[in-house]
Order: C-alpha cells, then structure tokens, then sequence
C-alpha cells in the first residue's frame, strides 16, 4: 500500500468524523406539538404570529427580554421568548421561523428568520407616484 | 393605443443585441466544435472559411453583449422608467456611482455583468495565436455563453429580459394614459444596503472571478477531448492564479461590506451566499497546487483535471443555490425567485455532463508517472493540502446544501442550534494542519528533501515562531471557553500554525530566495493567508460584546440565556459605563439627502478621559416588500482593536397621542427630570388689537405662557409659549425644551392655562444597542493585502520569465 493510500483513507475518516459531528448536531423542522414533545430538544418551527396575544417588548425596562406567541398551520400555540432586541421589521413578517427549544412552558428562542412578502410577489400593488416629470 | 415619448426603440434595440449575442454564440459553438473535431495537430485549420466566420461571429457576440451593458447603464443614467429594469432598481435621487450597483442589484443585470465579462475573456482568446485546442475553448466559452443567456432572454419562457417595458411585465391603471411616461416620476430605488461603496466595485470582481473559472473548465474539457495532456497545463495555472486572485479579492470585499454595512455583527456569518462563492475559491485553489504538482512532477494529473474542471460547475451550482429561492428558510438574504431553478439545474447539467463523460473515458490516457513517494516532498505537502481543502469543500458545500438534501429526500433538517458553530468547530482543525503544511511545505524541494537541510532552514523561524506564540498567548489571548476546553485548544493551535505559516512564509524569501523575489508571489500569498487567519481567528475567537453587562470576564458556569443579553439600551443624556467606556447618547439627527437617521454616542475612556465619537445609523425604509427597520454599524478603529456597534432598536415615532393636557396654576411644575424641571412663571392673555405689524380684529386674542427652570446642567432658561385666536381660529406653535420635553398652549384663561404637555420622562428618547469589540483585526485585513498581492505577482511572474 502506498503512502498516499493511507493518508487518503486518514482524510476520509476525517471527513466522515466531521459530517457525523455535523449530522449529529442537526436539528430538524417540527410541529409545535412535536416540539412540546420533544422538550429541551433543539428544533425549528415554522410559524405565524398569534395576533390575539400580546407582542411584549420594553427596551427601556429591559432590551433582551421580548415575548410574543406563535400559532402554527394546525392550529397550536405556545408562547415564545426570544432573549434578544425585537427585530425591526417583526410585525411585517408573514412567515417566521424560530430556532431553539421548549423550556418549561415556552419556547425559548435562540434565532428568528423572518419571511417576509417577495418584492416580486406584491409587484402588481406596487404604488406609482404620479406626479408629472420634470 | 399610441404612447407619447415611450421610446420603444431603445427596447428593440436593446432585445436585438442580446437575441444576435446568442444567435452568433450559438453559431460560434457549432462552427468551432467543427473544427475543433477535425483539426489535426499537423495541419491547423487557421485559414479555412469557416475559421474566419466564427472568429467574426464571436467578435459580434462579444461586441454586442458589451453594446447591451453599455445601452442598460444608460437607460439607468437617463432615468427611463418607463423600462421595468430602470424603474426597480433606480431613482432620481441615486447618484451616479450607486447607478452602477443598481446595474447588478437584480437577476438580469447581474448575468449581464457575469456575461460581458466572459465576452471579455473571450475577445482575449480570439486574439492569441492558433494552437490545437484554442477552437475547442472558443466553442466550450461560446456555449457557456450561450447558457448564461437564455437567463435574460426573455423568450421561449426563458428568463427575463432587461429590456421589458413597464407597461409589459405589470398591470396598473396608469397605462391607460397615453402619456404615462410623464406620468411616472421615480422610479422604486436601490435597496439602501446596496447604496455602498462596496457594492459598486465588489461584484465586477467576483463576477470576474465567476467568469475567469471558465477557463481552466475550457482547457480541461479541449485537453479531455483531444486527450492531449501537454500544452494545457502552463496557461491553465497563469489564468486560474489570476481568476483565484479576482474571486478572492470578490470574497474579501464582500466580506469588507458585511463588516462595514450590515448588521451580521461580523465578517463573516457561513451564510449561504458567502459560502457558495468560497467553495468555488477553495477547490480553485487546490487545483493550482494539484496543477503544480504536475508542472514539476508530471503526477497528479487527473486530481488536477478534476479539480479544475468542477470549479466552473461549482460557480454555476452556487448560482443555483442563490439563486433559486432554494435556500428560502435559512437564509437572512432574500432572494428573489424568478422561477430559474429548474433553468438553471439544465444549464449545470448541460455543461457537467459532457465534461463527467469525458473525464471518465478519457482518463486513462493521461500518462501516469510512477516515482518513489518521499513525505519530505513539496508534491506531498501540497497533495495533502490540497485534498485537505477538498474537504473542507466537501463539508462546506454539503452544510449549505442542507435545503437542495431536504427537497429531495422529504426531509426536515436545519443546521444545529448555533448555525456558525457547526462550520467553525470542524473546519478549525482542518485549518490548522492546512496552515501547518503551507509553514513546512514552503523550505520542502519537489521530488525529495534532505531532513537535516530542512532542520537547519527552519530552525531559527521555528524558535522565533515559538517565542511569538508565547508572547500572544500571554498578552493577547483570554480564553474562550463558550463551546469548551477542546474547541479551545483547536483555536490555540490554529492561531500557533497559522503564526508559523506567516513567520516561515517571510524567512523563506529571506534564507532561501535570498531576496531574488521572481519565486516571491507563492510565499508572499501564503504568509498572508497565515497573517489573514490569525486575525481572523483572533478576532473572532477574542470578539466580545461589550454590550453585555451581565457576563464577567471568566465565565466557567453553565450559560443561560440571560447571559447571553446582548442588547443595552441608552436613555438620552444619561452616562452608562459599558466595559472600559463610560458612553453616553447625545442626540439623533437626519441626513436630508439619504433620510438615514444617526445617533451619536460619545465614549469616555475612563482610564485615558479621551473622548471620541460613534454615528451608527438607522432609517425606515419604506420600499415594498423590504419594510422595516434598516441599521447600519459604525466603527472605531484602534490599531489593536475595533469598537463596532450597531442599533437594534429605537422608539416607536413620537405620536399626538401621547400628548397629555394638565391644567396649571402659576409655580406649577411642568418637567421635572434629574437636575432639570420646568415652571409656570406667569401667563396672560391680550387683545391683538392695534398690533402695528399685523391687521387684528378685537376678538382676535394672544395667549402668552412664560415657563422658566433649568436644564440637566443646571443652567437656567426662560421660555415664552405664544398662541393665537384669530377669527375663531387657534394658532398653536409647539415649542421644545431640550432634553425634558415638548408643549404648546391649549388656552389661558384668568386663573390657569391649559397646557399640552410631551413629557420625555415618560417618553424616554432612548435608542437599545448592540457593541463587540473586535481585537487585533487589522491583522486580518492586512493579511488579505498580502495574500492578494503575493496571488498578482506570482501570476505576473509566471507569465514574464515563463515560470
């Protein structure tokens, strides 16, 4: 067996080691009810507002607190708690997909992506200015 | 219906280049492929007929997809709004230089940029003299070519074209009017985070960089095909040092702009976009070393054909993933989804098939050259790195693929909790022997290299590399205990490595070049990769968000959510110590040209009392689709260290509603805030009757307040409040004392005055922050510098004295 032989069988149990650690720190996309199930369990959730609840955010009181609840497409809720600032464009989002895990009774929310409307999608009610060119 | 002024012949015209650009690529691909087939390596076919057509054609493809650039900038320049492209991407407002970035912020201009800049390439090969495989690369570029522009072509379902009017892509009412040109004023605007100077020049060179990966995929595809191994490999390794060199300096400046414009808090996030262009880089540049290898050992050949041949797939697939709309839930980038997934799936296809057929065919005739393996050999060193960074490819690009892996086998998967960390905690260790390779490999000969020659080369920089470590160890280095003790010593070795790699890099031009720099450029690139990776590495590890107040130093417990608070928030005027700092902020003011908000925090240093200012900046941007809170980070620069902070929240927009009415007796307090309140003095009302200035009837009536106090520094004011009663009418004038509140009059009467109250106690004016110190990152940039010139002299030197 050749020298090369040897390190290309060392760098490939090398590569399998590193994509066993990547798979093994995976998480997977689930249900709020699933994500209740599996609590302390690092998940993501794809989600809506639950605009029937309260959106608490006070900076002045404190800056890394903000709470809100989520309602997802069957139907469930739960409350979320996100220990960072308020994302700015929140309240436009019609999507959002929120990383972290159940604790106790909430979600505790380690990353939002929020999804908001494609500026290709909402193209046809686009507003014109219509003042007249100079 | 007849529209006024539409100037629809810039449209055709602008249609036409890009239907002859394709027509006569498509042309060319056929003719050359002809040729390319039956030219014998005895008789080129230089002079036949069809030679001098296709060489015409390209010129015209060449030629008119520069003539469709330089047409959709000036539709740009001249505001024609009535062209949907114009009117998505540009305003009024936008000066000339951001025109450009509005050029390249949407899918049909950025493929344009990417096009010319293959034409560019191209009108270089049409000039170099005949050889066997030159009709082969034309007609592998023509077809490339090709691909890339069905995506703008805008017929056949194919794409979207740049030049659609208006009035063709959307339905409003205002196409109704004949004259609606006039009728559209502004056009939608560039997204205010591509209004940087960044964003102006960082995409021609990646794009450039995309483009030049071309080349070594033609070379290797002509070399395949004709199954003729010797002539490609000099030119393949001057251009692809070249195109590393652009789509590095690509990387870099995107890098640059994340750090400087967006709020990622970084450099550098894994995010999907930054990694989809690094992939491409990384197995570029193991295709140099592989093509080395080759160069000065005839082995590794087929790695090297490999290698270079998927870099050009890898770019495409990286669109692709951009692209696509693929990548939706896990990335903060929005893309824009105009249905080119499957399109741009058939182009990659179209291309990495014929070249996987031929690689697997045609293989066997390269010649293998059976030598005696040394480990103490350049070849060795450089193979191992080279495969090392395939790897890392491997890993990178499978991570990112996570979405394209869900899609196809119905799966739910997302990277872990802490996305970032997934990359850095593998990739570190691969790093930090890459790093070592490059230290050693630099003193190692090709073929074999005596170990006791080798010991007396590197022992001074191996010692004086030690004493560094030491020193930055001691001095620079706080533990980062976050992910663990394991991870930490990753990082620590690293950083020793890369240090290595820097100091033997330098010791090598001196001891073993002896300063004859025409070898220089491969040492000079990888003493800045080493001087690159251990700023990174030590301002990313050393990153500290000073915005923190509830974590200590030295933290060995279990960490809790709370701990991780990183926001702060300052209330107007009032000081808050925030790691050696005590930082105050001051005021908020609005640019008038570009409506950006910027707030001024003053920092005190506490142990020098020197004082200096930091402006970041936020502002509501009222696009569609991109409604929202937009910050932007400032920046300290120190020469060990950056301040870097951003706005994470502000308050709401002052409201009417949150005017209070009282009614006050004379000495009733208004404001009271600190050391600063504010009195009712004395009120009174007047007839305006025989004012002399102003014609009054005699109900007409003034109401005068006088409110007096001090303010937070305690210096006294006095302030007249005025209001006016004219024919039954009310004037109210809304005056603002600083730094406690705002109020007008409502009425007065004998016994009280009525007054509107905005107090700023209850309204605090605040803005909430996030600050990180970001230590030693010059290094970084720095390295960069180095890398990238070490990256243009080898290039340089290799084309001059035929290296």
């Amino acid at each position: 067996m050749k020298k090369i032989h040897i390190i290309l069988i060392v760098l490939l149990a090398a590569l399998l080691m590193g994509l066993t650690v990547l798979f093994g720190n995976l998480s997977t996309y689930q249900t709020i009810n699933e994500a209740i199930k599996n609590k302390g369990k690092t998940v993501s959730i794809v989600a809506m507002l639950d605009t029937t609840k309260p959106v608490v955010y006070n900076p002045v009181k404190n800056p890394n607190y903000f709470s809100f609840s989520i309602r997802d497409t069957v139907g469930s809720t739960i409350l979320v708690v996100y220990h960072n600032a308020m994302p700015t464009d929140f309240r436009k989002a019609e999507k959002l997909v929120l990383k972290g895990s159940v604790q106790d009774n909430h979600f505790e929310c380690k990353e939002i992506l929020m999804k908001c409307p494609s500026k290709y999608e909402d193209k046809e009610q686009l507003q014109f200015s219509k003042n007249t060119k100079n | 219906m007849n529209y006024q002024n539409e100037q629809v012949i810039f449209g055709i015209l602008g249609k036409s280049f890009i239907y002859i650009a394709t027509l006569t690529a498509l042309m060319a691909t056929y003719i050359f492929f002809k040729i390319f087939h039956q030219q014998k390596e005895n008789q080129l076919l230089t002079n036949k007929l069809t030679y001098r057509i296709g060489n015409v054609l390209l010129w015209i493809h060449v030629a008119t997809t520069w003539a469709a650039f330089g047409l959709l900038f000036y539709l740009l320049l001249g505001h024609y709004y009535q062209y949907q492209y114009v009117w998505q991407h540009s305003s009024n407002s936008l000066s000339k230089a951001y025109l450009l970035s509005a050029m390249w912020e949407g899918q049909e201009g950025s493929f344009l940029l990417w096009i010319i800049c293959q034409s560019a390439i191209i009108g270089i090969f049409l000039q170099q003299k005949n050889s066997l495989l030159k009709p082969g690369i034309l007609a592998i570029m023509a077809f490339a070519q090709v691909l890339l522009i069905t995506n703008i072509l805008g017929i056949f379902h194919l794409g979207h074209n740049p030049f659609e009017l208006l009035r063709d892509t959307i339905k409003d009412p205002i196409f109704d009017n004949s004259n609606y040109v006039s009728m559209i004023a502004d056009g939608r605007g560039l997204n205010r985070l591509l209004q940087n100077y960044w964003m102006v020049i960082h995409p021609p060179f990646l794009f450039m960089g995309f483009a030049l990966c071309l080349v070594p995929f033609s070379f290797v595809v002509t070399s395949l095909w004709k199954k003729d191994f010797k002539q490609w490999v000099q030119p393949t390794l001057i251009w692809t040092v070249i195109g590393m060199c652009i789509l590095g300096c690509g990387l870099i400046m995107g890098a640059a702009w994340a750090y400087e414009d967006l709020n990622f808090g970084g450099y550098w996030a894994w995010d999907p976009v930054e990694n989809s262009s690094l992939v491409p880089w990384l197995v570029g540049v193991a295709g140099i070393h592989a093509l080395l290898i080759t160069k000065y050992t005839k082995q590794a050949q087929k790695t090297a054909l490999f290698f270079l041949g998927i870099t050009y797939i890898l770019v495409l697939y990286s669109t692709y993933l951009t692209r696509s709309g693929i990548l939706g839930n896990t990335s903060v980038h929005s893309f824009t989804d105009m249905n080119l997934g499957l399109h741009l799936l058939i182009i990659i296809a179209l291309q990495l098939i014929p070249f996987l057929v031929l690689y697997f065919k045609n293989q066997k005739y390269v010649q293998v050259v059976h030598a005696e393996e040394k480990i103490l050999s350049r070849e060795f060193f450089m193979l191992i790195g080279a495969l090392l960074i395939i790897l890392c490819s491997i890993y990178i690009i499978g991570a990112t693929s996570l979405p394209v892996f869900n899609k196809i086998f119905g799966t739910h998967f997302a990277l872990g909790e802490n996305a970032i960390h997934s990359y850095n905690r593998v990739l570190v260790w691969a790093l930090a022997v890459i790093v070592f390779l490059i230290a050693i490999g630099q003193f190692l000969k090709y073929k074999n290299t005596d170990a006791t020659y080798l010991f007396k080369k590197i022992f001074i920089s191996t010692s004086f590399t030690m004493l560094l470590f030491l020193i930055v160890l001691m001095v620079v280095l706080t533990p980062f205990l976050k992910y663990g003790y394991i991870y930490w010593a990753a990082i620590c070795v690293a950083i020793l490595f890369s240090l290595y790699a820097l100091v033997n890099n330098i010791f090598y031009i001196f001891n073993v070049l002896k300063r004859n720099m025409k070898k220089a450029g491969s040492a000079l690139s990888h003493a800045g990769f080493g001087l690159m990776m251990v700023g990174a590495l030590i301002s990313s590890s050393q990153k500290k968000a000073i915005s923190n107040t509830q974590i200590s130093k030295f933290q060995f417990s279990e960490f809790t959510p709370e701990m991780m608070a990183e926001n702060i928030t300052f209330i107007r005027n009032q000081p808050v110590g925030m790691d050696k700092y005590i930082v105050t902020y001051l005021q908020d003011s609005v640019d008038n040209k570009t409506d950006k908000n910027y707030y001024r925090l003053d920092f005190k240093d506490t142990a020098t009392q020197s004082v200096f200012s930091l402006y970041p900046n936020a502002y509501i941007n009222n696009m569609p689709g991109m409604e929202g809170l937009m910050t932007s980070p400032a920046t300290k620069h120190f020469w060990n260290q950056d301040i870097f902070i951003y706005v994470s929240s502000i308050p709401k927009p002052m409201d009417t509603k949150d005017y209070h009415t009282h009614i006050f007796k004379k000495g009733d307090t208004v404001f009271r805030q600190g050391d600063g309140f504010a009195i009712v003095k004395d009120f009174k009302t007047r007839s305006m009757k025989g004012n002399p200035e102003m014609q009054f009837s005699d109900k007409d009536t003034g109401y005068l307040v006088e409110v007096v106090g001090q303010d937070l520094k305690q210096q006294p004011f006095t302030k007249n409040l005025l209001a006016l009663q004219v024919g039954g009418q009310w004037m109210r004038q809304v005056d603002t004392i600083p730094n406690l509140g705002m109020l007008y009059i409502e009425n007065v009467n004998t016994k009280n005055a009525q007054i509107s109250v905005w107090d700023l106690a209850e309204n605090p004016d605040f803005i909430t922050v996030r600050a990180y110190v970001f230590p030693y990152i010059l290094l970084l940039w720095g390295g960069c510098i180095l890398m990238t010139i070490g990256f243009l002299y080898s290039a340089y030197a290799r084309f001059k004295y035929k290296l």
